[in-house]
């Protein structure tokens, strides 16, 4: 075997993706800040470990994921001008901090960390890019080093949307329209979401223009046919569309919260945060409603270890286990690819994905981990290659072919997450206002219709779409926001059954329609024509 | 035109008052749901007209009966499984004891007068399972959904907030 078969891939995958949260009937809302938190401790972060290592010309391949709902945010103006309020707010909070802790050199050290922190990221997000963030992942995209791929629509679980062809056409396409029209080029990747995949989704995304997606391991593991190469070379659907497994062991070292790499004792602690911890006259300004207590994102202390009174964080300590770590996993990458490569005959490709928000929200430090493992592995003696999904394929040809198992990154590795007595009650009403469209869409086939009807119809698409997402079965599951989550899918069905039973009866109101075209604004190109059952993909009935 | 934000405040409440999701259908509708293998969930809705049979204070048994789509005739050696069905629900997890060779089913809900004679009242769609075998360690993300995950008591406090609207 030559060197160069010697060596193997490592492609690292960064799943970005939040729910559609977006409230301009009030002044503010509490949830809009998972959006604002994500902001500004993954995204720009991750924005700024991409353009060190361009500034740095260091040789690395990433992929990210950003699902439609995610584009459609970062876009909104609304959003845009309450995301600026929110880190003006906290550059405000860093600096009274600063002047608190005068007499405790080390938070205030800290304080000054959180200020030059939220300066840099304000500087990059108004000066450096705008305020659009899509044009620095679309820049480092052009330059080679990311490939951008993209998700569902409205990050709907296929497999249980899958009582309608067409509601799973529509997820694919919708998302990959949306994606086209932000980022102004088709992706060849594909995340499935929650790696829910169920055999024949394939065919969908071969007909969308897809070359690849990813699934958990056991869904090539539980393949038609044993993989050869276990989860370390994709398998061909039997169409061309491949199919890559997600590493249990990569997967291990980062994700676990116990044996994982951001549970190390010496880490920034989540918890210990000063919205929680300082009188509430102080931190009034800065919380919810002046007295619901809630994160502010500067936290002092490190995570120090079980039934262990927290100590103040140490960001240098911090910085030598982040080498350390990156280090570790760049090794274990290296074992793994030489004890591969005795028995595969191709080079191993090693498929890591992580939810992009893991790093640097719960994992503080995550965004350092991930810029020194992109840098080590870019020293040539490695045997580990970062690459991309779409650059192994274009270097491997002949595949195995086999239908993966239909499957989900999820507890349990199936649907049970997404469908169990917490959250089954939504898809009777799910399938029946899907249902109810195609049938709309049916019957309007052949007549005139006015502009009016246009736009109702494109809304009630949108509110079935909004309706879909897989986050709202989720959020029911693990039993955290539920009264939200209860709320959006019972307003987007609500609004859904106002606007076809306008339709039907013609009698749309101007002034709620477009009060919901106001508050649900995603998918401005949408056409409602994607509701027919007959059509095929870009044609639109004359 | 503009609207206030009070306006789609109001708008978006009585949409939600006036229109919220509830079940009704003339035609009878019998779905089946993977979850996981040997695990279907089903959801049914026998319309507005339910058969006497159902109405009768000695009820006869509402039934399920669960082919293997592409094996008919050799599944479970009789070419199908019943399974009593709740008749005060309209949702029911299913357990397979004995897979089909394919895992994929259809089902017809209806009345059981006797050991064979199913009384028809609603079919379902085909549903593939996923298959179980044997497989490495899964490893299940614990740093799932970070932004939403956190302080369980504020988050219902916050939503509760966003309730009153």
């Amino acid at each position: 075997m030559t060197d160069l078969m010697k060596r193997g891939f490592l492609s690292l995958i960064l799943h970005a993706h939040l729910p559609y949260v977006r409230h301009p009937e009030h002044e503010s809302f509490f949830e809009e800040n998972w959006l604002f938190e994500a902001i500004t401790e993954c995204y720009i972060p991750l924005i700024g470990v991409l353009d060190r290592l361009q500034n740095d010309k260091v040789p690395y391949r990433l992929t990210l994921s950003l699902s439609p709902p995610l584009i459609c945010m970062l876009r909104d103006e609304l959003l845009q001008t309450r995301y600026l309020k929110y880190l003006h707010q906290s550059l405000e909070l860093a600096e009274k901090e600063i002047i608190r802790t005068r007499l405790q050199p080390e938070f205030q050290k800290l304080a000054r960390l959180y200020r030059r922190f939220y300066k840099k990221t304000l500087a990059i997000y108004q000066n450096q890019y705008d305020c659009d963030l899509l044009i620095a992942f679309k820049k480092h995209h052009t330059a080679g080093t990311l490939e951008l791929i993209t998700c569902a629509a409205t990050h709907g679980l296929l497999p249980l949307l899958n009582i309608s062809d067409i509601a799973v056409r529509n997820q694919i396409n919708i998302g990959i329209e949306t994606f086209k029209t932000n980022l102004g080029f088709s992706p060849s990747g594909f995340w499935l979401p929650e790696c829910a995949y169920y055999p024949g989704v394939e065919t969908l995304l071969a007909n969308a223009g897809i070359k690849y997606f990813f699934v958990d391991s056991h869904g090539i593991t539980n393949a038609s046919q044993r993989p050869r190469n276990g989860v370390y070379a994709p398998l061909d659907c039997g169409n061309g569309v491949m199919a890559f497994a997600r590493d249990p062991a990569s997967s291990k070292q980062v994700w676990s919260s116990q044996e994982g790499y951001p549970g190390d004792h010496d880490y920034r602690e989540y918890y210990k945060d000063i919205g929680f911890d300082l009188d509430l006259d102080y931190i009034a300004p800065y919380i919810l409603d002046s007295h619901i207590r809630i994160n502010t994102g500067i936290k002092y202390y490190r995570i120090t270890g079980t039934d262990l009174p927290k100590e103040s964080y140490n960001p240098k300590k911090a910085q030598v286990k982040v080498q350390q770590h990156a280090r570790d996993f760049i090794n274990k990458r290296q074992q793994q690819i030489m004890a591969l490569n005795t028995s595969m005959d191709r080079p191993p490709i090693i498929i890591a994905p992580y939810d992009a928000e893991l790093f640097g929200h719960w994992w503080f430090e995550g965004p350092q981990w991930l810029e020194c493992v992109l840098r080590l592995a870019s020293n040539p003696s490695n045997s580990v290659q970062t690459i991309s999904c779409s650059d192994y394929l274009a270097q491997q040809s002949d595949h195995q072919i086999a239908t993966p198992s239909a499957s989900t990154w999820g507890d349990q590795g199936y649907f049970s997450y997404w469908i169990n007595e917490t959250n089954n009650w939504i898809y009777p009403f799910l399938h029946k206002a899907e249902a109810e469209m195609e049938q709309l869409v049916l019957d309007f086939e052949g007549l005139t219709i006015t502009s009016l009807q246009k736009r109702a119809l494109n809304q009630a698409a949108r509110s079935i779409l909004l309706a879909q997402a897989s986050d709202w079965p989720f959020i029911m599951k693990s039993g955290t926001t539920t009264d939200y989550a209860n709320k959006r899918i019972t307003d987007h069905l609500a609004r859904f059954n106002y606007l076809h039973d306008a339709i039907r009866k013609n009698n749309i109101d101007n002034r709620y329609l477009t009060a919901l075209e106001t508050m649900d604004n995603i998918f401005p190109t949408i056409n409602f024509w994607d509701y027919l059952p007959s059509k095929k993909n870009n044609e639109s009935p004359s | 035109m503009k609207l206030t934000q009070l306006d789609l405040l109001e708008i978006s409440q009585e949409i939600r008052q006036c229109y919220a999701p509830k079940m009704s259908n003339s035609t009878p509708t019998l779905t089946l749901m993977p979850v996981a293998p040997k695990h279907l969930y089903a959801y049914w809705n026998l319309g507005d007209n339910k058969p006497r049979p159902l109405q009768d204070s000695s009820p006869l048994p509402l039934t399920l009966r669960l082919y293997s789509a592409s094996d008919k005739n050799n599944y479970l050696n009789k070419g199908y499984e019943d399974i009593p069905m709740s008749r005060t629900q309209s949702q029911q997890d299913i357990f397979l004891s004995k897979p089909s060779c394919d895992e994929s089913y259809r089902a017809s809900l209806g009345i059981c007068f006797s050991a064979n004679a199913l009384e028809v009242l609603a079919d379902s769609n085909l549903t593939q399972l996923p298959q179980e075998k044997p497989s490495i360690t899964q490893v299940k993300p614990d740093f799932r959904s970070p932004l939403i995950a956190t302080n369980k008591k504020i988050y219902n406090n916050a939503s509760g907030r966003s309730l009153s609207d």
